[in-house]
């Protein structure tokens, strides 16, 4: 089974790929100085630059899966949402391997993952 | 321009409601419990095929207004509609019928929502990706890619998170999730139509069930169900001609809130907040449409495809303060005797899960003082509809 893996050549999100290919974690700016996240190209607050985040950030949320939904991630896994230090309330989330220990606030740092050649970005204690 | 009064307020009703069994395998296709639904709730009106001229749907359904129309031996169509999405639209349903009424556009509104949601192929338990397709996700607006990837893949992973969160900000425990879950229960124990109406459960079966995506056990997930409901939606005059008379609608609300984010679910996680659902925003007009606040309301249909999300809930629609959902769950309040009865047919956790429609039937049923487990005070009851992405909720009130 094999893992999905992010569409990369969405308009909306294809910079923020493109930017992760080079080991950047970019942010979308909209027009009134604050980030469009999801990235979204278009409406009230178009986005007009993109800015690389420095990667650091802190643990939002998370839950443990002990069930199976998806057989390319068997039970148990932890998703973890991550909110920037860099840009508050910009969230990512994150595939974390078995049931580590995390706690609100605990801070976390980016790394880039190869799937099939996509650098996915994910999160791991700082 | 924001109104203080509604209106719309009290001058449709639901003149009948119907049903199908709820079950695992239904052995029936969506069309026939759709039309089985229907049948029964024009019965129950007194209302004939041949007097229905708007329908509307769910977006998440199957049947098309068209087919439905067609089986059912109506004989025109002057109206339909469609809201969604899924299960944050009963309530939106409704207020589109009421809306077709009293813009002229239709007489008699059959709303419905039929699913095979167990033994279909669209189990909302399960990932949202084709497993046997590209592996490729995301994209279009959906925002997948940012969640897909992750092994985030049903809705109840997002709830869990949801869920932590809360017990994060306001110290919210298992337990007071529990209270929701077994209140739910103690009301399907009473109502022979729920699927779990011989299960009884107590706090130790909580506690020992299985845990699907920590925090959130099995027993704070809801069923999943195959069944349909209907209801009939007319005017009050003609629904007082009908052999039930007028559950009369007091007032209908919808709203997104302020950006909601797009896609399905997942987005929610990106909202500035999400332990306030847009029910926060549906609460604040529906009581100034109905001119009246939480105080009055007696008993509540909260929407519960998990526990957490009727805990948010209300909070949202003012039963306690934005943090107390917990202590207020667990203080008894929500049982047949509390200050709030809610779920008073088992709800989705313990009744079934027809995606908020059987909320509005049970509602109909606690206005009529038919309820298997009725409320002491039931003049006006809340039924809201699923949170987030968006959310509607509607009041009905005892003619009187």
């Amino acid at each position: 089974m094999s893992l999905p893996v992010p569409r990369t050549s969405d308009p909306d999100s294809a910079e923020f790929w493109a930017g992760a290919a080079r080991g950047e974690l970019l942010v979308a700016i909209g027009q009134d100085g604050t980030p469009v996240h999801p990235p979204r190209l278009t409406g009230a607050n178009t986005p007009v630059r993109w800015v690389k985040a420095s990667g650091a950030a802190t643990v939002h949320t998370w839950t443990v899966s002990r069930h199976t939904v998806d057989p390319a991630f068997p039970a148990p896994y932890t998703v973890v949402l991550v909110e920037l230090d860099d840009h508050p309330g910009v969230r990512f989330a994150g595939h974390l391997p078995g049931t580590p220990e995390l706690r609100a606030g605990m801070p976390m740092r980016v790394r880039f993952e190869d799937r099939d050649g996509v650098a996915v970005p994910q999160w791991i204690p700082a | 321009m924001s109104l203080d009064y509604a209106p719309h307020r009290d001058r449709c009703a639901i003149a009948g409601i119907g049903e199908t069994a709820y079950t695992k395998r239904s052995g029936m296709s969506e069309l026939a419990l759709a039309v089985t639904a229907c049948a029964n709730a024009l019965e129950d009106a007194g209302i004939r095929a041949s007097d229905v001229d708007g329908i509307v749907r769910n977006d998440f359904d199957l049947v098309t207004h068209n087919e439905l129309a067609d089986a059912l031996g109506i004989p025109n169509l002057t109206y339909w509609g469609i809201s969604g999405a899924g299960g944050s639209a009963a309530p939106a349903q409704v207020a589109q019928a009421v809306a077709a009424i009293e813009s002229g556009q239709a007489s008699t509104v059959l709303v419905f929502r039929a699913l095979n949601g167990r033994s279909g192929a669209d189990r909302y338990s399960q990932t949202r990706r084709a497993t046997d397709g590209p592996p490729e996700v995301g994209g279009g607006s959906t925002y997948d890619e940012y969640f897909l990837p992750y092994g985030l893949a049903a809705a109840g992973q997002a709830y869990s998170m949801v869920a932590r969160r809360h017990m994060i900000e306001y110290g919210t425990t298992s337990e007071q999730l529990a209270a929701i879950a077994l209140a739910c229960r103690e009301r399907a124990n009473a109502n022979p139509r729920a699927q779990m109406h011989e299960r009884k459960m107590t706090m130790a079966d909580y506690e020992a069930a299985r845990m699907i995506s920590d925090p959130l056990r099995l027993f704070d997930y809801c069923l999943e169900t195959d069944g349909a409901c209907a209801v009939v939606v007319t005017s009050a005059e003609r629904a007082r001609d009908g052999r039930r008379g007028a559950a009369l609608i007091r007032a209908v609300s919808m709203a997104t809130g302020p950006a909601p984010k797009g896609g399905v679910l997942f987005p929610i996680l990106f909202r500035d907040s999400y332990t306030t659902f847009p029910s926060a925003a549906v609460a604040e007009t529906l009581y100034r449409r109905a001119g009246v606040g939480p105080g009055e309301i007696g008993v509540a249909q909260i929407y519960d495809c998990f526990t957490i999300t009727a805990l948010i809930q209300l909070e949202d629609y003012g039963f306690c303060v934005k943090g107390e959902g917990g202590p207020f769950a667990a203080s008894g309040a929500l049982r047949l005797e509390g200050r709030l009865p809610i779920n008073t047919g088992g709800g989705h956790l313990s009744e079934g899960y027809i995606h908020g429609l059987n909320h509005v039937v049970e509602g109909v049923r606690q206005i009529r003082g038919e309820s298997t487990s009725q409320a002491p005070d039931s003049e006006l009851c809340l039924v809201t509809g699923g949170s987030p992405p968006a959310s509607s909720a509607l009041i009905l009130r005892r003619d009187t």
